[in-house]
C-alpha cells in the first residue's frame, strides 16, 4: 500500500465562482461605497443645520444658571441669620404674634393667679389713681 | 518595488485619484482574496459576504494604513479577520461548534457543483478543515495561495520559524487523514 504523499498530489486550480461573478465586481462594490458616503454625507449636514440651535440652547441654559446661582449666593452673604432675626423683633406686633401662634400656644403659655376679689378691686382702685395722677 | 506601491498609496488616499485607484486595488486582489476566503468559508454565498465587506473596511479604513507592512498583507489581514469572524457568526446562530463548522461546510462541498476539484481534492479539503484554526490557515496560505512564510508572518503576526512547524505538523495530520481516507491509494 503506497503512502500518500501531499507533495507527490497535483495541485487543485481552486474554487470556480460562478460564471460572470467577478465581471462587475469592482461596480458592486464602488455602489456600496458611493452609498455610504451619501449617508455619511447626510448625517454630517444634518449637525450642521441644528449645530447653530444647539449652541445657542447652551449658552442660554448656562447664562440662566450662572444668574440664578450668583443671585442665590449675593442673597445668602447680604444678611445674617442674627440680622434677620433682630429685624423680626424690632417689627413684630403682638397682632401679628396672635396669628402666627396656635390655639394650643395660646393655652400653654396662660398662668394661674391666685387672688380674691378685695384684692382685686384694690388693686384697680390703686390703677386708677395712677392714671388720675398721669392726667393730671 | 516600494516606490511603486507608496505611489500607488499616495493614489488611494488623494481625493482626486482615489476611486481610480480603489478600482485597480479591487481588480488585482478580487480573485486571490475570494480564494483565500472561500477555503476558510467554503461556501460561495458567504464567501461573496465577506469578500465585499473586506472591500468595504479596506476602504473605510485606508486613512489608517500606517505602511508599517505591506499594502498586501494588510489587506489580507483583514479579509482574514473578516472570514474568522463571519465563522464565528455562523457557529453561534446555527449552533454548531467553531471547530466542527468548517468540517461541516466541506462536507456540503460534495454537493457544490462550483468546485472543480476530483475526488481526492474535496478529501483534501475536508481533511484541512479539521486542522486547528491556526495550522489550517497557514496551509491555506501556503499550499493553496503559494504565499512565501515572510508574507504569512506579516500577515498573521507570527514568527516564521512557528509558521514552518505549524506547516509542518498540518502536512503531517492531513498525509495521516487521506491515508485513512483512501487506503487504495
Amino acid at each position: 500500500m503506497n503512502q500518500f504523499k501531499l507533495s507527490e498530489s497535483s495541485k487543485p486550480e481552486g474554487f470556480n465562482a460562478p460564471n460572470g461573478y467577478f465581471d462587475n465586481f469592482e461596480d458592486k462594490i464602488m455602489s456600496r461605497i458611493e452609498s455610504d458616503k451619501s449617508v455619511s454625507e447626510t448625517k454630517i449636514i444634518g449637525l450642521k443645520k441644528y449645530r447653530n440651535w444647539f449652541t445657542a440652547a447652551a449658552a442660554i441654559l448656562v447664562i440662566a444658571l450662572g444668574t440664578t446661582l450668583y443671585l442665590k449666593s449675593q442673597n445668602q452673604n447680604s444678611f445674617s441669620d442674627e440680622v434677620i432675626e433682630s429685624y423680626l423683633l424690632a417689627h413684630q406686633s403682638n397682632y401679628d404674634l396672635f396669628h402666627e401662634m396656635e390655639l394650643e400656644d395660646i393655652q400653654s403659655m396662660k398662668t394661674e393667679v391666685s387672688a380674691d376679689d378685695a384684692a382685686i378691686e384694690d388693686y384697680l382702685l390703686e390703677q386708677d389713681q395712677t392714671t388720675h395722677l398721669l392726667l393730671e | 518595488m516600494m516606490w511603486e506601491e507608496q505611489e500607488f498609496i499616495d493614489r488611494l488616499l488623494h481625493p482626486k485619484t482615489q476611486d481610480a485607484a480603489y478600482r485597480e486595488l479591487i481588480s488585482r486582489y478580487k480573485r486571490p482574496l475570494y480564494q483565500h476566503i472561500r477555503h476558510l468559508v467554503f461556501d460561495h454565498d458567504d464567501t461573496d459576504d465577506v469578500l465585499q465587506n473586506t472591500f468595504i473596511k479596506v476602504f473605510r479604513n485606508l486613512g489608517q494604513f500606517k505602511g508599517e507592512s505591506k499594502l498586501f498583507s494588510w489587506i489580507y489581514r483583514i479579509a482574514t479577520n473578516e472570514a474568522l469572524s463571519f465563522l464565528k457568526t455562523k457557529s453561534a446562530k446555527t449552533g454548531i461548534d467553531i471547530e466542527n463548522l468548517s468540517e461541516h461546510s466541506a462536507q456540503q462541498l460534495h454537493a457544490d457543483t462550483y468546485h472543480d476539484g476530483d475526488e481526492i481534492q474535496k478529501l483534501l479539503l475536508i481533511a484541512v478543515s479539521k486542522l486547528p484554526e491556526k495550522q489550517r490557515l497557514v496551509f491555506n496560505m501556503k499550499y493553496y495561495q503559494d504565499l512565501k512564510y515572510e508574507e504569512i508572518s506579516e500577515i498573521l503576526g507570527t514568527s516564521v520559524g512557528a509558521l514552518k512547524a505549524s506547516y509542518h505538523h498540518a502536512v503531517k495530520k492531513i498525509e495521516e487523514q487521506m491515508q485513512t481516507q483512501t487506503p487504495g491509494i
